[in-house]
């Protein structure tokens, strides 16, 4: 099966599912869409805001690309 | 096992004092606590202070009426023995022994499992083999 | 009610006599503190048409049963006025050790009312309180007066100062403690200026008495682990708002170029990550088991923060990328006394006037080194100072260009664009004190989250639930960043107090403070008309990114404001119905 590669950060306390590390390179099935990054990620969805692709916010129903720049970030409450 | 601090994790928020008061003594007052931190500008830095008890045996060896022992890895202090002479709070290296009415409050590690490491939010206390 | 002091400490400044009362515990039991029962006292002392900078204004130092305990994120202050910024009420906010301290003193509140003949500050220890001569330290930065206060009443001293911007009466003006906490909005610091007063300064020995200690150490610090500590709140400690930078640049809605756009091409330079290289020590408020502050520093210029209102306030809004600048920029207004939130806001406002040929004031987007010079110039009204004092509203005013003011009653817009959050535009046209984005925060659950932005639908009802519960959290009084279930907050004030609370008593408590907050602004009045947006929001569509071409229709704004007046059981003008009041016991 053909996979694609993207390359995903965790900001703030979500680094935790990285192990500490902040940036990892993932392969995923190509007809990958964001909420399918969360489930490999055994990320909840409750422990997320959103997740922007390429710098914008996107739906978890997003197809993701090959290349494509995923961030996950966390709840936050009260600026 | 003895109290430890970490002056590098500590943000100041004083948890420890309150409920160590607490527990001691049913009042929340820092000034009452048997362990002190800080933490404060001054200036273009930020300073972090931190007093704990580390077992040192200063107390236990200067009172002269044994008020103060140490059994089992806690001290403990005992009122009937004590002549309030105040001279354990001129000797702790620590200043963490304060006066009370009739007598001096000390760390006895809350009987093994301090309130103030349980309180700590970000392990800036923790408790560590003391020789 | 346990976990009061039931003492109100009650200073005349002109009369030079402080005397101790008891607390209204009826009041107590309907607002419980902080900024609910704070609103009562001064809706009941200071009467209509009271001008904010007179001697009959009051201002109340408020704390709440959550004071001086181990319940975490507790540690703040609510003080409250009338804002000499909006005329409308105002309370405000403040962080450090200062609320602690005036528990521990026996007090759950201090009452000042007057003005004192000269210059001075009130000295609190315990049951003593005293004017003090501050003529050697009027003038001077609040950083520095409170390093003279420490060194004359000791290290373990907590104080509230002001700085220049304070004494001179500028209408941005915050009242400062532990040099980088604020209570930042309304003009607060020149009501205190007003009243001659430098500094509140307190030592506390008493200490707040517990009934059942054993038992509140033992649930409270499960809560601890199991609600506080958690994935939820922990972005607090390991980034703090500067989080929020990628949260509204990514969604659309970071204020650039004086919400010309919601899109700042240098958002790199100013977010979390940029805060992290920067940050050499991280900083509680008393009780405060997450720890936000960040201590930062680039180059010469150390600050706690820049928070995230004054990265995009005085940061992307004036078009400046470079972190150095901001801290510095941060620095200045933390130490004359100014609110980062409006002069970040009117400074870009000035910006943009000479860009678009209305008046130039010599500065412009992204010209770091006339920015630099503004806060000094404001907090001594001198030069352009003495214009952009006048806050966004005033200036204006007085030059033209009303439409792109970003004010709601005379209060400049903090950071979140609502052309990208609807709902975020409702909450400021409707919050109590004007443009404000701690009266409800609903970007977390529609630009941040999972609702639509773009949409009306819902969003009333969303921002009334809101109001309560934030409301009811600042009068236990709990910090926003911990975001807790209302029914853990009425486990805890149960606790706490001994007296039995549920989820609906603090929702209609809530519901009380926010609209005894409208009732103070009714009777200066403020209708409906005054619950409005700035023309820009729905005239001018964003430039680019997510949100380009959007706007906030204003037919859109008026279905959500009509609805919201049902949902509140206000009538059409904007007051309270008198079977709403009734039922609230008002």
């Amino acid at each position: 099966m053909e996979r694609i590669k993207i390359v995903v950060t965790l900001a703030g306390s979500l680094n935790k599912y990285f192990q500490g590390e902040k940036v990892r390179a993932i392969s995923m099935p190509a007809k990958a869409v964001a909420g399918d990054l969360l489930q490999q990620l055994s990320l909840p969805r409750e422990s997320i805001s959103f997740v922007a692709v390429n710098g914008v916010k996107a739906s978890l129903e997003q197809a993701l690309q090959e290349g494509d720049k995923v961030k996950v970030y966390p709840p936050v409450s009260g600026g | 096992m003895g109290l430890k601090f970490a002056g590098d994790k500590c943000i100041g928020c004083k948890l420890c004092q309150l409920a160590c008061s607490a527990a001691g003594e049913g009042v929340f007052n820092p000034l009452l606590a048997r362990l002190f931190v800080s933490s404060y500008y001054e200036g273009p830095e930020l300073k972090v202070q931190g007093r704990v008890c580390t077992l040192c045996g200063t107390c236990v060896e200067t009172c002269p009426t044994n008020a103060i022992t140490f059994a089992e890895g806690q001290l403990s202090f005992i009122p009937e023995n004590c002549d309030v002479c105040g001279m354990c709070i001129a000797v702790c290296p620590e200043q963490v022994i304060t006066p009370r009415e009739n007598g001096v409050a000390l760390c006895n590690l809350c009987g093994g499992s301090p309130w103030c490491i349980k309180w700590c939010p970000h392990e800036a206390l923790v408790l560590e083999e003391v020789s | 009610m346990h976990s009061y002091q039931g003492r109100v400490l009650r200073v005349n400044l002109g009369e030079n006599n402080a005397q101790a009362e008891p607390l209204n515990m009826d009041w107590a039991a309907q607002y419980l503190g902080g900024k609910g029962l704070g609103i009562k006292y001064l809706y009941e002392e200071v009467p209509a048409g009271t001008d904010p900078l007179s001697e009959r204004n009051k201002l109340i130092l408020m704390t709440g049963p959550f004071t001086g305990t181990v319940v975490p994120c507790s540690g703040k202050l609510a003080i409250i006025s009338r804002s000499p910024a909006t005329g409308t009420i105002l309370d405000c906010s403040i962080g450090g050790h200062f609320a602690g301290e005036l528990k521990f003193a026996g007090y759950d509140a201090v009452i000042l009312e007057g003005k004192a003949a000269k210059p001075a500050y009130l000295y609190i220890e315990d049951d003593e309180a005293r004017l003090l001569d501050a003529g050697e330290l009027w003038g001077l930065g609040a950083h520095r007066a409170e390093d003279v206060l420490r060194e004359k009443h000791g290290p373990e001293a907590k104080a509230l100062v002001i700085g220049p911007a304070g004494e001179n009466l500028v209408p941005m003006a915050c009242i400062s403690s532990e040099y980088y906490r604020q209570a930042g909005r309304g003009g607060i610091g020149a009501v205190m200026g007003s009243k001659n007063l430098k500094a509140v300064v307190i030592k506390g020995a008493k200490g707040l008495r517990v009934t059942n200690a054993e038992r509140l150490l033992e649930r409270l610090q499960e809560i601890m682990h199991q609600d506080t500590l958690t994935e939820d709140n922990l972005w607090a400690y390991t980034d703090g708002t500067p989080m929020i930078v990628e949260l509204s640049q990514t969604t659309g809605i970071l204020p650039t170029h004086n919400f010309q756009d919601g899109n700042f091409p240098g958002f790199e330079s100013i977010n979390a990550d940029a805060i992290r290289e920067a940050r050499v020590g991280k900083r509680a408020c008393v009780s405060c088991a997450l720890g936000c502050g960040n201590f930062t520093r680039r180059g010469a210029s150390v600050v706690e923060g820049p928070e995230y209102e004054t990265l995009a306030l005085c940061g992307s809004n004036c078009g400046i990328a470079d972190l150095e600048a901001i801290i510095a920029f941060n620095k200045a207004c933390d130490d004359l006394g100014l609110d980062t939130i409006s002069v970040g806001n009117v400074t870009a406002l000035a910006m943009e006037m000479a860009e678009k040929g209305i008046h130039d004031f010599g500065l412009r987007f992204g010209d770091i080194q006339s920015y630099l010079e503004v806060p000094g110039k404001i907090a001594v009204r001198e030069g352009i100072g003495a214009d952009l004092a006048l806050g966004a509203k005033g200036l204006a005013r007085r030059y033209g260009g009303e439409d792109m003011a970003m004010q709601v009653k005379g209060l400049e817009f903090p950071g979140y664009e609502p052309r990208g959050s609807w709902s975020m535009g409702l909450a400021y046209a409707t919050s109590d004190r004007g443009a404000c984005h701690m009266r409800a925060w609903p970007v977390a659950n529609e630009a941040y989250g999972d609702l639509d932005p773009f949409t009306s639908e819902g969003k009333a009802q969303l921002v009334v639930e809101l109001q309560h519960y934030n409301a009811v959290k600042f009068s236990t009084i709990l910090c926003d960043f911990w975001a807790l279930s209302l029914d853990t907050l009425a486990e805890i004030l149960t606790l706490v107090t001994g007296k039995t609370f549920s989820t609906t008593d603090l929702e209609k408590i809530g519901e009380r403070t926010v609209n005894i907050a409208r009732l103070f602004n009714v009777r200066e009045g403020f209708t409906a008309k005054d619950d409005t947006l700035p023309e820009r929001v729905f005239k001018d569509a964003l430039k680019t990114g997510p949100t380009a071409g959007r706007l906030l229709p204003r037919a859109e704004y008026d279905k959500m404001l009509k609805e919201y007046y049902i949902l509140r059981g206000w009538q059409e003008d904007g007051k309270p119905t008198q079977e709403k009041m009734q039922e609230l016991g008002l």
